[in-house]
């Protein structure tokens, strides 16, 4: 009798693995948009933001830093 | 207890949920996480332990903090830039300081609020920035309103509201 090692990689089969794949595509899609928007939010801070213009320079020294905060509730 | 647990996330948010870092993709990255995972907006903000940033939540103040920051501004012969937000004032006052100083300055202006000698600046963001041991502005639409040199000098960039 063979034993069954608990940890065996179980190899999907064809379909599963197509499925699989379908689940991954979709996912990533659905999260690209997501960060891209926040990507673009902060590209627009950084050319537009008076306040960024005038503290850019201490990012680099750690003397100021990045917060993600709770919009405020309307 | 599925309202106990959402109550508490939504608590949890709301008191305190913030993550520092110095990186750009880092809060990126963070940003659309956190929006994804629960599904609200966050923002942007900027942090300081080293730095004098301020808080007007009165837009009809705005004499009284140009004042005071000029005041400041003289003292510590610094630059010190005011920004209009949508509520009120942001100040930044250009000059490195050791934590201990930012503190102290954060001590004597709680004291001061509190005592009735400004009624300009919010309270709350002192007292939260000496809670936390930093102090934290959103960069939320703002734009540049006046100039102050080391010399005291204002030099306004808009019309200021009446």
């Amino acid at each position: 009798m063979v034993k069954q090692s608990p940890d065996v990689e179980v190899e999907p089969e064809p379909d599963e693995k197509q499925h699989l794949r379908v689940l991954l595509i979709k996912e990533l899609r659905a999260r690209k948009p997501y960060e891209e928007e926040a990507r673009k939010e902060m590209e627009k801070i950084l050319e537009e933001n008076p306040l960024i213009q005038d503290v850019y320079k201490y990012f680099e020294w750690g003397w100021i830093w990045w917060t993600i905060i709770p919009e405020k509730s309307k | 207890m599925v309202d106990d647990n959402t109550r508490e996330i939504k608590v949890d948010i709301e008191a305190g949920l913030r993550i520092n870092t110095t990186s750009e993709e880092v809060a990126i990255h963070t940003k659309a996480t956190l929006e994804q995972s629960f599904k609200r907006k966050f923002a942007y903000a900027i942090s300081t332990r080293n730095f004098i940033m301020l808080d007007c939540d009165d837009k009809t103040k705005f004499d009284k903090f140009l004042a005071f920051c000029r005041g400041l501004a003289l003292k510590e012969c610094a630059k010190c830039i005011i920004y209009e937000t949508p509520n009120g004032y942001h100040a930044f006052l250009d000059k490195f300081m050791p934590r201990d100083r930012v503190r102290r300055f954060l001590i004597h202006l709680r004291d001061a609020i509190k005592h009735g000698k400004i009624d300009f600046i919010d309270l709350a963001h002192v007292e939260a920035s000496l809670r936390r041991g930093y102090i934290t502005l959103r960069l939320n639409q703002i734009r540049r309103v006046a100039i102050i040199n080391e010399l005291g000098e204002v030099k306004l960039l808009e019309a200021m509201p009446e």
